[in-house]
């Protein structure tokens, strides 16, 4: 899976307002919905579903990246979007340290094979130093969008 | 290389690689249903045949080595291949073996290309049925391991799989293989069987005629082929004293692991089968250590589905009878099974893509595993092992999948502990040296030294060449050891040790010296360990381990150990 295959490019947010994890996630939430990728009207719960996973086990992973996710019947496709904080974002992880980059996924719950797919594809790119270099110094949303695009060619899928 | 401990003094019997010639005959179209009815016949002898081996070897060996069985008893059904085989016959007029050859030959052949998908095992699987089909055919009596009226040492070039079951019922006493390694298939199921066994021994079997006498010394991985009077007195010598050194120890087994000054050591088992945890409640064992779930995959030719995890996992669960098991996740990456699945070989799997980075990359075959674990938790005291962590990254990445698969039983109403330990194997330098950091996050340590001695000291011990350089007597490998066990302390958490290391005397003292409480080694190894620990107090130990750190060589540090365990506990070496 690439990661352009699950990733709405149009809901990318390069400088995310919110300082703190819930409101962060809230407004990705929200970018989707405006991009057409969930409905206007679930964003609420699909926001609480996603902080609901993050009380249970936070989702920041170090390096400054975290991955935000839940599943939703709301949701009709495995969808995600990236925001970017300059500032950084207390995300709530073990390590205390703040979070650049948030990869916020959603997943209908009768496609897990998807959902763990593309949280493979993730996991795979945020692997890389450059990667997440590079996510962190784009700060336009059309940076984003090229390194995402560039990822895909450089890592091929595999198996 | 030996890959099962033990002595056998025994006559050789070599077995041949049983290359058959079958011609190219023909035989006339009147013939052809009498022709078929010889294959019929060959192919329903082989399947009563395979049918017993296969319930013999789940009675002595267990379900998942019997299951290599089911794979020749899969292809005996396939109606295609056999439809294949009488076509063979039928319109070409070939006679039933010459049929047989050409047909399974050209199947192997095409899995030995399949390599992308499917094991290379396969296709020797698919000669060993050939095999068997001809010896049907040809009406020959199979002058095998079956049949033995006497104790022998086998000698072969390989075993395939059906012949290692056989070795269950069998007179064999020991084998050495030309070929093989410590994690080939027929080194697992010696040790599980404790037999015996030298392998990569090159051209041992056609050094070897049969019935020459021969000794094979699982200890030193030595094979002696007609030993004279003097070699084979010692060793006989050293058989009786093995013997009676086992009965000594046998009544170690009921006595408690404590210092001479009253502290109370654990001491696990390592398994790779459910059936082994028998012999670790046996030898005295608390528990079990270290469960190796890798003999799952490497037991069957598809990925194991959740229900033969959950099944193999319960029944290791129940013999432990409430005494706690440590499952390792999926070790595999530098091996056969999964370079196999490869499109192309890694250059250097060891540092490539295995372990704990292979199931973060096979996300799906991942959950399969944790799902079953996470289900058996709830049947007894299981806690989870996360192996070759180097860095924060892969454990977060690693918990939010247990974190999901938790979610996912928990809208399934499946039960499971949500509460469930998680630790990591510190094996790594990486590891050792951020086991501080590392401590915050998990449940527990648990060093595994074969692999923290190989990336530390970047010596490949299944390289003979440089084989000599790996030992766990370095000083840059105690420090380490050390300071995992003060990172360990400092947090609070259990820190065990499951490599080789446990179960070698010589070092059980130092070990406990430097901090170490737990003890993780192969069954056999626990009532020695013992014998060490209820010699020694903990203070001497200390003392001991003080005087390790201030030492610079390996070879030093060794002498030392030795000559301090022989004073404190003349038995144990």
């Amino acid at each position: 899976m690439k990661l352009t295959d699950f990733i709405s490019t149009k809901a990318i947010i390069a400088d995310l307002t919110a300082t703190d994890r819930d409101g962060a996630i809230a407004e990705l939430v929200q970018s989707l919905a405006d991009a057409g990728d969930v409905p206007r009207s679930k964003v609420d719960e699909l926001i609480e579903a996603v902080l609901e996973r993050e009380r249970v086990a936070t989702t920041g992973m170090g390096k400054g990246v975290a991955m935000p996710h839940a599943k939703h019947a709301a949701v009709k496709k495995v969808t995600a979007t990236i925001g970017r904080s300059a500032e950084g974002i207390d995300f709530n992880a073990l390590d205390q340290a703040p979070v650049y980059s948030v990869v916020l996924l959603l997943s209908p719950p009768d496609q897990p094979e998807q959902h763990l797919q593309a949280m493979e594809t993730i996991f795979r790119h945020l692997q890389r130093d450059n990667f997440r270099r590079f996510m962190r110094q784009a700060n336009a949303k059309g940076e984003i969008v090229d390194l995402v695009q560039e990822a895909d060619s450089t890592l091929n899928s595999g198996s | 290389m030996g890959v099962s401990p033990g002595v056998a003094i025994a006559s050789g019997f070599v077995l041949e690689t049983e290359e058959y010639r079958i011609p190219r005959r023909t035989i006339t179209p009147d013939e052809v249903p009498t022709e078929l009815k010889r294959l019929d016949h060959a192919l329903a002898e082989s399947q009563d045949e395979l049918e017993k081996l296969r319930t013999d070897a789940v009675d002595q060996l267990g379900a998942e080595t019997a299951s290599i069985f089911d794979f020749h008893l899969g292809v005996l059904r396939d109606r295609s291949l056999i439809e294949q085989i009488h076509r063979t016959i039928a319109d070409k007029c070939y006679t039933a073996e010459y049929s047989v050859t050409t047909v399974l030959r050209g199947h192997a052949r095409a899995f030995l290309q399949m390599s992308n998908s499917v094991l290379p095992e396969r296709a020797r699987d698919i000669y060993d049925l050939e095999k068997r089909l001809l010896r049907h055919l040809l009406g020959e009596r199979r002058e095998t391991i079956e049949h033995l009226t006497e104790d022998v040492c086998v000698l072969a070039h390989d075993l395939t799989p059906s012949q290692t079951a056989l070795l269950a019922r069998s007179r064999v006493r020991g084998f050495a293989t030309d070929v093989g390694g410590r994690t080939s298939h027929t080194a697992i199921v010696a040790r599980a069987l404790s037999i015996p066994a030298v392998v990569g021994v090159s051209d041992i079997s056609r050094d070897v005629a049969s019935g020459d006498t021969v000794i094979i010394d699982g200890n030193r991985g030595v094979v002696i082929i007609n030993p004279d009077d003097l070699t084979r007195e010692e060793y006989n010598r050293h058989i009786r004293e093995y013997q009676e050194l086992e009965h000594e120890l046998e009544e170690l087994a009921s006595l408690p692991a404590v210092t001479r000054d009253g502290v109370q050591i654990t001491l696990m088992g390592n398994i790779e089968f459910p059936h082994e945890v028998a012999s670790v409640m046996e030898k005295g064992g608390d528990g079990i250590g270290l469960y190796r779930t890798e003999f799952l995959y490497l037991g069957s030719e598809t990925e194991p589905t959740e229900a033969e995890h959950l099944t193999a996992y319960t029944e290791a669960i129940q013999a432990a009878g409430g005494k706690p098991i440590v499952f390792r996740t999926l070790d595999l990456g530098a091996d056969k099974w999964s370079q196999a699945r490869r499109s192309e070989p890694e250059r250097n799997p060891f540092l490539g893509l295995r372990s704990i980075r292979f199931c973060l990359q096979h996300l799906p075959l991942f959950r399969t595993q944790l799902r079953a674990i996470l289900r058996a938790s709830v049947k007894g005291d299981v806690r989870v092992m996360l192996p070759l962590i180097t860095s924060t990254l892969e454990l977060r990445q690693a918990k939010i999948i247990i974190g999901d698969v938790m979610e996912d039983l928990e809208e399934e109403h499946i039960p499971f502990n949500r509460d469930v330990k998680i630790g990591i194997m510190i094996e790594t330098p990486s590891a050792a040296l951020t086991a501080a950091t590392l401590g915050k996050e998990v449940d527990f340590f648990s060093i595994g030294t074969n692999d923290l001695v190989q990336y530390t000291l970047a010596v490949d011990r299944t390289n003979e060449r440089v084989a000599p350089l790996f030992t766990p007597a370095h000083p840059a490998v105690v420090k380490l050891i050390k300071d995992i066990l003060k990172a360990g302390r400092r947090q609070g958490i259990g820190v065990s040790l499951c490599g080789e290391m446990a179960g070698d005397p010589e070092y059980t003292i130092l070990l406990l010296g430097l901090g170490l409480r737990t003890f993780s080694m192969t069954p056999p190894r626990i009532p020695q360990i013992k014998r060490v620990i209820r010699a020694v107090s903990l203070e001497k130990a200390a003392k001991i381990s003080r005087r390790v750190m201030t030492f610079d060589s390996d070879r030093q540090i060794l002498n030392y150990l030795r000559e301090e365990t022989r004073r404190i506990a003349p038995k144990a070496l």
